[in-house]
């Protein structure tokens, strides 16, 4: 059923403006100027490449379009606009260009497409809901920041409310002190830019607040990455976790775990690509993100190398999905999710999950299945796993509330979209 | 439930709590104090009973009787603050849910619960001036500020919405003008700063260097703010001009902590300290002066487990802390460790080339300047101590820039290496090695005599090395306390800074330019990189003059020393004061050991170093300073046994004082400050014995490595008694032996044949050491027949004086081994001058017409020494 409901998302998504598709699937422009690493930056984090192996890859030479999804509850599309296409022809490509995008979601995920060498930048800033704008800190970036600054200009008459996540990239070989000063450094660059455009308004971009009230803010955000650490995850978790609207429901949901488990802190992970699509609304750091990517990939191989592989499990499901049944039962609409992801899964990582790791300080990390390709990762005192029996009864509070929260949307947005 | 301890000045006094506490908050009347938490909501005072004060459990929320129409997540309040015109009003806010809850303290119920914000509240703070205001900050992304008097639902008057919409992560209400707060939101790099009249946009922002967590306006200076980053880089505390005037500022004073700061709050009685506790685990609470932002002014260090949360009491010096530890503790500056007390501010580092790397603080520069100008201390009180205490700052408040905190690194090395076939002569004539004596007094002469002849031939390092032999094995009750280290086995010239405990004399430094110190000013600390390699130069030409001029007299009187730590080749001692005035040094005698032994005696406690108090009474104040902290504070000291795992924490170094503090400056490692605490600050007892082997291994390995075999043997023969047969197969391998065997042989190829003669006698008679030749058969010979594989290795370490004096060698050869036919050699017959090794004229031509090595396999490049070097002979 719910198979049905996504194939018929994408086949409106063919005749259908994006307004609508944003909701299933928000869709992210990545661009930057040629060589800044956005193929490594996909290819790193969904494809699972080994950051060493990017320097291989190939510069991509036109508009390429990834979907993903994780475990069908998340969806976005990932647009990498190249940094050699600087052409920007106007609108009058528009129509045609429209066309192609639209029917190039006509193919399955994880499929590239090649797009007519004109790109509409306008379009593409119209469609989409957040650019994620890469700056090599490496190199020069005077060029980069310029056409930063060229996007966001055109990108605030088309589509105001759009977010601009820039990555810092490729900062693994700067010292703290330079990665501080490079950014700061391109946030003055970016702000002076509109401050100049403002007419000498003395506000940031950040927080640039026009003087009438329905001016375009412009809502930039920056981040130090690297491929070659967690930094890359955790900056493009945070871009997503911006765009799922579910993002302040699940955060709540966090909230009542950890005041009701006694936890520290709570993260609902997403298994493949190491993507954390919620916290709860303590702040974080890179630190304990880094823990729990590491805990899924202990996991992860534990498992592999003792666990059982469930395919014919889901196979069974799989013919009892015909039979309707609803998802709210967990195992089951755990499995049907599974279908209709785009990779394979690890199929190690099953309803029965679950891994207790003690840390040195008194810190513990609880890990729990969710569904096939959520985790939840908590971080606690040791003492409190005394009452673990407690903790996993509200974990599977939260893991059915959370399959509800989906099944809902789903079918909100379905019945939205059919109408 | 309370226990109480009593200190003389102020009372710290402290109660058991309920798990899981993460705030306090204290009423405007300084008696009610609430704990409260995810697990917790307990209500205190504090009053004095019997003349103590205490805290009482008035009220424990959770386990009284709930009111029907409050929900349970009421009682797990993430934030709490109470109204501060209203000594019973407090508010608090759900962990889960955008409800805030106005409780009564009398009644101890809910009088109100406003539904105000769709998710969890970050922070609340009531209005300093007006009591009936209320402005909270909620992750949804507003901060609503909210008055009471008005009758509608929710109460808000305004909302204020931050451009990024996201959440409030911290509010703070400026005290003096009390229409601005600050803000901190989520994952920003910005702190807007808002009008609480104008809710549409920020006043302005300041633009931080990284995200920040938390905020806190000086009481005192009513535009300083400071703020503390969580952004997983940032571990500063940065002070910033909130007036606004320019946007894109510096900050004004930069704090280096320890970790990501979590809570931040002004001391109320100083305007330039500012306590802080971080995120990383750290039982302490930080107070820091900002202008000296490279070192804790003091630290709480009263829980046993991570901070969770504190305040300063109203207009006082007092602390009330919560820790996991579950306790609450009321403690007073006083009772905190003063972080001054116990760092040690020189370091200095020893090689055994001669070569000393001193660093220690630079005290010219302008703060001490304008303390001089504005006569704030006297002139004559030049301790460095004095100039960047806690008392001094404190009461000097004109200044209010960041003291630079810069050091000096100084480099002396030794170039003139002396490699004289003289010299060797000497040693030999002039060192002993007892007369079989085998007493530890009969070593300390040796010792004693040894490191004089050593001195009297400008060899420091030699004359070092024996004194350390001394204090490692004769003084060993002394040395009970000494704490030593055996350092990793790098041979690359240690950079790394042992910082002693110390008091300075910086005059001497300072009034005496003409001593030619090397003095690199470095860069500012806060850049932490010493750029040694763009001033090596500068140095090499300084360092000739200073060692024409001092001959590197400062290595004195060990005794003034600690051992630090022996390394392989660095041999590191401490002094505090004699880098700067050895000229005085010179004239030390060592009768002087006597003394300062005695002095240790009769103290009975364990110094780490003695201040060489009777030579450095030009500075009575000083003296009388030292004694008084040595008296205090001393107390135990931490032995620890030099096995492996010291290795790698060499940069640790140990204190004197009853608080063990480790110091390491940035150079070798990368850490963030100049100036780091070690963890452990409560001391830990081991009681190892010490053991030198190690390190008497390694130095004679080293020692031989070096083509000192001299110096190698004699320190064996010295030491011998002291090694038990067991010990030395462990420590030599046998190899010892060998080193014996060769020493005899180059003392006969340098026509030693008296002294010879004595050590081999030495060996043989008083020593017993079975020798593995008969020493009948060596006399006037060289024996090339104890070519065995086994000394190829030393071979090549008697290379410089064997070259040059090998004309000396008799004629008398036993049978020669080509090496490389393996036949032995008659008549005209080539061989290498330093490994000894060679064969048939035309065999060797031939080998070196291909090769540039020893055709032995010995590994010497015979290739590189000229024809002068290699002779023939007939035999």
């Amino acid at each position: 059923m719910i198979k049905e409901t996504l194939t018929m998302v994408n086949d409106i998504d063919n005749d259908r403006n994006d307004n609508k598709t944003s909701f299933m699937r928000p869709n992210i422009l990545l661009t930057g100027l040629r060589r800044s690493g956005k193929t490594s930056i996909q290819h790193v984090i969904f494809t699972k490449i080994q950051p060493s192996q990017t320097q291989f890859l190939k510069s991509t030479p036109h508009l390429t379009i990834n979907q993903f999804s994780c475990g069908s509850l998340i969806n976005f599309q990932v647009q990498e606009l190249p940094g050699q296409l600087h052409t920007f022809p106007s609108l009058q490509f528009s129509h045609s260009n429209g066309a192609q995008n639209g029917q190039s979601s006509l193919y399955d995920d994880n499929t590239t497409h090649l797009v007519s060498d004109g790109c509409d930048i306008e379009l593409l800033l119209k469609q989409c809901n957040a650019v994620v704008y890469i700056i090599d800190a490496q190199d020069d970036y005077i060029q980069s920041v310029s056409n930063l600054n060229m996007i966001i200009q055109s990108g605030r008459h088309v589509n105001p409310r759009l977010r601009y996540e820039v990555f810092i990239h490729k900062v693994d070989q700067l010292s703290e002190e330079a990665k501080i000063e490079t950014q700061r450094d391109i946030h003055n660059q970016v702000r002076d830019h509109f401050a100049d455009v403002n007419g000498g308004t003395d506000l940031s971009p950040l927080t640039s607040f026009e003087s009438n009230s329905n001016a375009q803010n412009i809502l930039i955000n920056f981040h130090l990455t690297s491929i070659f650490d967690h930094s890359i995850f955790e900056a493009f978790s945070k871009v997503i976790q911006k765009l799922i609207p579910q993002f302040n429901h699940l955060e709540d949901l966090l909230n009542y775990l950890i005041s009701a488990s006694n936890m520290e802190q709570a993260f609902l992970f997403d298994i493949q690509t190491k993507i954390s699509i919620a916290t709860d609304s303590s702040p974080t750091d890179i630190q304990m993100y880094e823990l729990c990517c590491d805990m899924i990939d202990l996991l992860i191989n534990v498992s592999q190398i003792y666990g059982r592989s469930n395919d014919n499990i889901i196979e069974a499901i799989e013919d009892d999905e015909n039979e309707e049944h609803v998802a709210s039962s967990i195992h089951e609409s755990t499995n049907s999710y599974s279908n209709t992801t785009d990779e394979p899964s690890s199929n190690v990582f099953d309803s029965m999950s679950s891994s207790v790791i003690k840390l040195t300080g008194g810190r513990a990390l609880y890990l729990k299945e969710i569904n096939r390709h959520l985790a939840l990762i908590g971080v606690l005192r040791e003492e409190t796993l005394s009452k673990q029996s407690i903790i996993e009864y509200n974990v599977n509070q939260l893991k059915k509330s959370i399959l509800e929260l989906f099944h809902l949307t789903c079918q909100t947005s379905a019945s939205s979209l059919i109408s | 439930m309370s226990k109480t301890n009593i200190n003389q000045h102020e009372t710290i006094f402290s109660c058991f709590v309920r798990a899981g506490t993460s705030t306090l908050a204290l009423n405007c009347t300084n008696n009610r104090l609430i704990a409260a938490g995810q697990q917790n909501f307990q209500l205190f005072s504090i009053e004095s009973i019997d003349n103590i004060e205490q805290f009482k459990e008035i009220h424990d929320f959770r386990n009284a009787p709930r009111q029907p129409a409050i929900s349970r997540y009421a009682f797990q309040p993430k934030d709490v603050s109470w109204n501060p015109n209203d000594e019973n009003c407090f508010a608090t806010v759900s962990g889960t849910s955008g409800y805030l809850y106005i409780w009564d303290a009398t009644r101890l119920i809910t009088i109100d619960q406003l539904n105000i914000h769709n998710t969890i509240i970050n922070r609340l703070q009531f209005h300093p001036k007006h009591p009936n205001l209320l402005l909270t900050a909620s992750q949804d992304g507003y901060a609503k500020l909210i008055d009471f008097r008005i009758n509608n639902v929710d109460k808000v008057i305004t909302s204020f919405r931050h451009s990024s919409k996201e959440g409030f992560r911290d509010i703070d209400i400026n005290i003096s003008n009390t229409h601005k707060f600050a803000s901190v939101i989520n994952d920003q790099y910005s702190v807007p700063i808002w009008d609480i009249r104008q809710p549409t946009q920020p006043d302005f922002s300041i633009v931080t260097r990284d995200k920040v967590l938390c905020i806190a306006w000086n009481p005192h200076e009513h535009f300083w703010l400071a703020t503390g980053g969580i952004g997983g880089h940032d571990r500063t505390i940065r002070i910033w001009d909130g007036k606004g005037n320019d946007s894109r500022q510096e900050p004004l004073f930069t704090v280096y902590t320890f970790g990501q700061v979590t809570k931040l709050s002004w001391r109320p009685t100083c305007r330039y300290h500012i306590a802080c506790f971080t995120r990383t685990a750290d039982p302490r609470i930080h107070v820091w002066d900002i202008r000296r932002p490279y070192l804790p002014q003091a630290s709480f260090c009263h829980h046993r487990n991570d901070i969770e949360d504190f305040l300063w009491r109203p207009n006082s010096d007092n602390i009330i802390s919560v820790g996991r530890d579950e306790r609450l503790i009321h403690a007073h500056i006083s009772s905190a460790v003063q972080s001054e007390q116990i760092v040690s501010i020189f370091s200095l580092n020893v090689t055994s080339k001669g070569s000393i790397y001193i660093s220690m603080p630079n005290i010219d520069n302008d703060y001490v300047r304008s303390l001089y100008n504005e006569q704030h201390i006297p002139l004559s009180s030049s301790n460095l101590r004095i100039l960047y205490s806690q008392e001094t700052l404190s009461t000097f408040l004109k200044w209010d820039k960041i003291i630079k905190g810069e050091s000096i690194l100084g480099i002396y090395s030794n170039t003139l290496h002396d490699n004289s076939i003289q010299l060797f002569h000497q040693f030999a004539r002039r060192w002993i090695f007892g007369n079989g004596d085998k007493s530890l007094i009969a070593l300390a002469n040796i010792c004693d005599i040894n490191s004089t002849v050593s001195e009297d031939l400008n060899r420091p390092d030699l004359k070092a090395t024996w004194q350390v032999i001394k204090m490692l094995y004769v003084d060993y009750d002394a040395l009970q306390n000494y704490r030593t280290y055996s350092s990793k086995t790098s041979q690359s010239i240690t950079i790394s800074h042992h910082i002693s405990d110390s008091i300075s004399n910086h005059r001497y430094h300072y009034h005496q330019p003409g001593r030619k110190l090397t003095i690199i000013d470095k860069q500012r600390q806060d850049n932490r990189s010493y750029d040694e390699l763009t001033d090596e130069k500068r140095i090499q030409l300084q360092e000739q003059r200073i060692l024409t001029n001092s001959k590197l007299e400062m290595i004195d009187d060990t005794e003034t020393y600690i051992v630090r730590d022996v390394l392989t080749d660095d041999i590191i001692f401490i002094t505090p004061e004699d880098v700067l005035n050895y000229g005085n040094t010179n004239d030390m005698s060592y009768d002087n050991d006597i003394d300062l032994g005695l002095r240790r005696d009769s103290l009975s406690i364990p110094l780490i170093f003695n201040e060489p108090l009777p030579l450095t009474n030009t500075d009575g104040d000083c003296n009388k300073f030292s004694l008084n902290r040595i008296t205090r504070q001393l107390t135990e000291v931490i032995i620890l046994d030099d096995d492996d795992e010291m290795r790698h924490e060499n940069e640790y170094d140990s204190t004197t004082g009853n608080m063990q503090t480790s110091i390491h400056s940035t150079i070798p490692d990368d850490s963030e400050n100049f100036f780091t605490i070690d963890e452990s600050y409560c001391p830990t007892i081991q009681k190892h014995s010490l053991n030198f082997d190690d390190v008497i291994r390694q130095t004679l390995w080293y020692y031989i490595e070096n083509n000192e075999l001299q110096v190698a043997v004699h320190l064996l023969l010295a030491l011998y008694p002291q090694l038990n047969e067991r010990k030395r197969i462990e420590l030599f391998n046998g190899a010892h032996l060998q080193w014996l065997v060769m020493y005899i042989e180059l003392l006969q190829k340098m026509r030693l044949f008296v002294k010879a003669k004595q050590v081999t006698k030495h060996c043989i008679e008083n020593e017993g050491i079975p020798l593995s030749y008969n020493p009948s058969e060596f006399d006037g010979s060289i024996i090339f027949a104890v070519q065995t594989p086994t000394l190829k290795r030393f071979s090549a370490i008697t290379s410089p004086t064997i070259s040059s004096t090998s004309k000396n060698s008799p004629s008398i050869v036993k049978e020669f081994m080509c090496s490389i036919c393996r036949i032995p050699c008659r008549g005209l017959f080539s061989f290498c001058g330093v490994c000894s090794h060679g064969g048939h004229i035309d065999h060797i031509q031939t080998w070196f017409k291909i090769h540039d090595e020893c055709p032995y396999g010995c590994g010497h490049q015979c290739q590189y020494f000229d024809n002068q070097n290699c002779r023939s002979f007939v035999p």
